[in-house]
């Protein structure tokens, strides 16, 4: 099941999710984990000493600290973060104690980009935003949680990785689906989840559409092309997830367009899918911003801000660039050379306009998207 | 109805309208208000809107469909529930409520896993050209799945009342069988046979967890209403949401009304 429940995100703690990977079981907030936390506890205070070099063995009691030394921090991302996090986040922990020597404590969430902006809106109490798109952190901004120029805030204008469009294709490409051309073909069924719900799919809508426009081509064009990619989507899950799902699991379609990163996720997890990266393609920048809004309500900013500085360290860069994400720092881009081919063409979301732009042009009421929708249903 | 002294300072009097009041008349009032904090103008655009038509068009009809059919053949397994002794007959009788107890998600992902074009039903179809999962005969799949129960559980208790004297008559009286079933056998069923289609048929017109999973969700073909209400959510279109919500509110109210008409038409003749 891959119904991520928007009312319910999941959270854990550091200490919960590092408990059960040593215990090399992914198992969730069952008995079982609650079993493997008060376990893992003792390890993990000797692991977190160890890394802090401190000379605290796990059989004797932590070190007495006052209740103000120990500080708790949200984070709220979307699902495929996560294999990355949960490595980033005990190095921070680790560091961060070293330099302060205050614990930090991780409240994790994760869930699609989309509904975990709304959970935040609603009320989810995040110190840290990672989201899958600068139009999500907007909305944030736009609820009054984040202040204006959040993206000059961290590193790379508070981009924190990337990654590009995917075309994932079946066993042996019986198709023969050799880039964006192909999807417009009438024999060609194709899986994207619905843009105006996934943030996932509006990269896809926009990969598509600039493959066109910034060829040089006209928006007529464009719109004549996604106009029939569209026709050929015979089904619109709700998120990325979903679609995934609907590819595999149910077998719908001959192309299913995903994130670079997830792709390569799945290929470690020893899915190996035959994909194609567009050459023409667009940069999927995804951003970090600190929920102004709530840090200051917890007292949290300082550790927010160190955390948000912190991912964009060659460390945390790797860890990114492990689970599929291209990084943003140069020198482990070199590192990983190998893993994410060069593109061509690659433009980005600010060539397009802009996310205020692009979601009053292409995805509000009777936009572009409604009036694509419009056609194909014909 | 205006009630007397005496019955207005009754218990069930009160805690009838303090129940209500919490879990039916306030959350109803609160949508309607959320949607009207639009204008006019906004209410009439989203409500109108050519995407939302089809939506109605798909849920209501689509409904409307599920509820005949559990209607037809609800009664008939109530019959046989009734009338007839066989092995196993408890555990079918036990079997018929699990649509309630199964989340709806699991059902829609079981019922599109086995209507897909490789599943064990849809594979059985696919080489005549019929499609279920992803197509609105999917949306019927779910919809009459998740509504099975009703007909049934409103049916039998009223046949399990019925005399077997009554069509004993019927017939040393020259009835044939359909006669039989017609004028004496069916009419009493009636009203309960449309309580469970006007059951039936609500639940399905509010089903969303099984829906969103066994159809495609495309506009114009089959997108129903709900997965449309948490689609303007997920764009944080509240107002939006309500308003379609509230829309969807109004006629199911219309169609139920109109099959309690029905049903009070049926008893006159009782």
């Amino acid at each position: 099941m891959t119904l991520p429940d928007p009312l319910q995100p999941q959270t854990n703690t550091s200490q919960a999710a590092l408990a059960s990977i040593l215990s090399s079981r992914a198992g969730r907030r069952s008995r079982r984990a609650v079993l493997q936390f008060a376990l893992g506890l003792g390890v993990v205070g000797a692991i977190s000493a160890c890394g802090s070099g401190a000379p605290d063995t796990a059989t004797s009691p932590a070190p007495p600290e006052k209740a103000g030394q120990k500080v708790e921090l949200t984070l709220v991302s979307y699902a495929v973060t996560q294999a990355a996090y949960e490595q980033i986040i005990p190095k921070f922990a680790a560091q961060w104690k070293e330099k302060t020597g205050q614990e930090v404590e991780f409240n994790q969430s994760y869930g699609g980009s989309g509904s975990q902006t709304r959970a935040i809106l609603d009320g989810l109490e995040a110190d840290v935003a990672a989201l899958a798109l600068a139009g999500d952190t907007k909305k944030l901004q736009e609820g009054g949680l984040i202040e204006p120029g959040w993206e000059q805030e961290a590193p790379n204008d508070a981009i924190v990785h990337r990654s590009v469009a995917a075309l994932v294709l079946r066993e042996g490409n019986p198709k023969n689906v050799k880039g964006w051309d192909d999807l417009a073909r009438g024999d060609v069924a194709v899986v994207t989840a619905n843009p105006k719900t996934s943030g996932g799919a509006k990269w896809n809508f926009l990969g598509a559409w600039g493959y066109k426009t910034q060829a040089g081509k006209s928006e007529a064009e464009a719109l004549d092309f996604v106009t029939n990619i569209y026709k050929n989507v015979p089904v619109l899950p709700k998120d990325a997830r979903e679609a995934t799902d609907v590819f595999y699991t149910r077998g719908q379609g001959d192309v299913l367009i995903n994130y670079e990163n997830e792709v390569l996720l799945a290929a470690q997890k020893g899915e190996v899918q035959p994909y194609i990266i567009p050459d023409v393609n667009i940069s999927i920048d995804n951003p970090i911003a600190v929920v102004d809004a709530n840090v200051d309500k917890h007292g949290t900013r300082e550790v927010a801000e160190a955390f948000v500085q912190f991912l964009f360290t060659p460390e945390a860069q790797r860890e990114f660039a492990k689970v599929g994400f291209r990084p943003v720092d140069n020198s482990v881009a070199q590192e990983f050379a190998q893993q994410f081919p060069a593109i061509k063409t690659l433009f980005t979301i600010a060539d397009l306009g802009g996310w205020s732009e692009i979601n009053k042009k292409f995805f509000a009421d009777g936009a572009i998207f409604d009036q694509v929708q419009a056609q194909v249903g014909k | 109805m205006i009630p007397s002294p005496l019955q207005s300072l009754s218990w069930p009097w009160r805690i009838t309208w303090v129940y209500l009041t919490f879990f039916l008349f306030i959350p109803m009032v609160a949508l309607l208000l959320r949607a009207l904090t639009l204008s006019p103008a906004e209410i009439w655009r989203i409500a109108t809107d050519p995407v939302a038509l089809s939506t109605y068009n798909v849920t209501f009809l689509t409904a409307l469909a599920a509820g005949a059919i559990n209607g037809v053949a609800g009664l008939i397994t109530a019959w046989v529930l009734v009338r007839y002794e066989f092995p196993g007959k408890r555990f079918l009788d036990a079997v018929i409520d699990l649509p309630f107890a199964l989340p709806t998600a699991v059902a829609g992902l079981t019922l599109s896993t086995i209507y897909s074009n490789n599943g064990w039903i849809g594979g059985l179809l696919a080489p005549y050209g019929i499609k279920v999962s992803f197509t609105r005969l999917g949306v019927l799949v779910a919809m009459i799945f998740i509504s099975l129960p009703f007909v049934v559980r409103t049916v039998q208790p009223v046949l399990q009342e019925m005399e077997a004297e009554a069509e004993e008559a019927a017939w040393s009286l020259g009835a044939s069988p359909w006669q039989t079933f017609w004028r004496v056998l069916l009419p009493p069923l009636m009203p309960a046979i449309l309580t469970g289609v006007a059951l039936g048929f609500s639940r399905a017109v509010g089903e969303y967890g099984s829906v969103v999973i066994i159809a495609g969700n495309i506009p114009f073909k089959d997108l129903i209403a709900p997965v449309l209400i948490i689609q303007r959510l997920e764009q944080f279109d509240y107002a939006g949401a309500t308003v379609v919500g509230s829309v969807l509110l109004l006629i199911s109210l219309l169609a139920l009304l109109l099959i309690n008409f029905l049903q009070s038409q049926g008893r006159r003749y009782l």
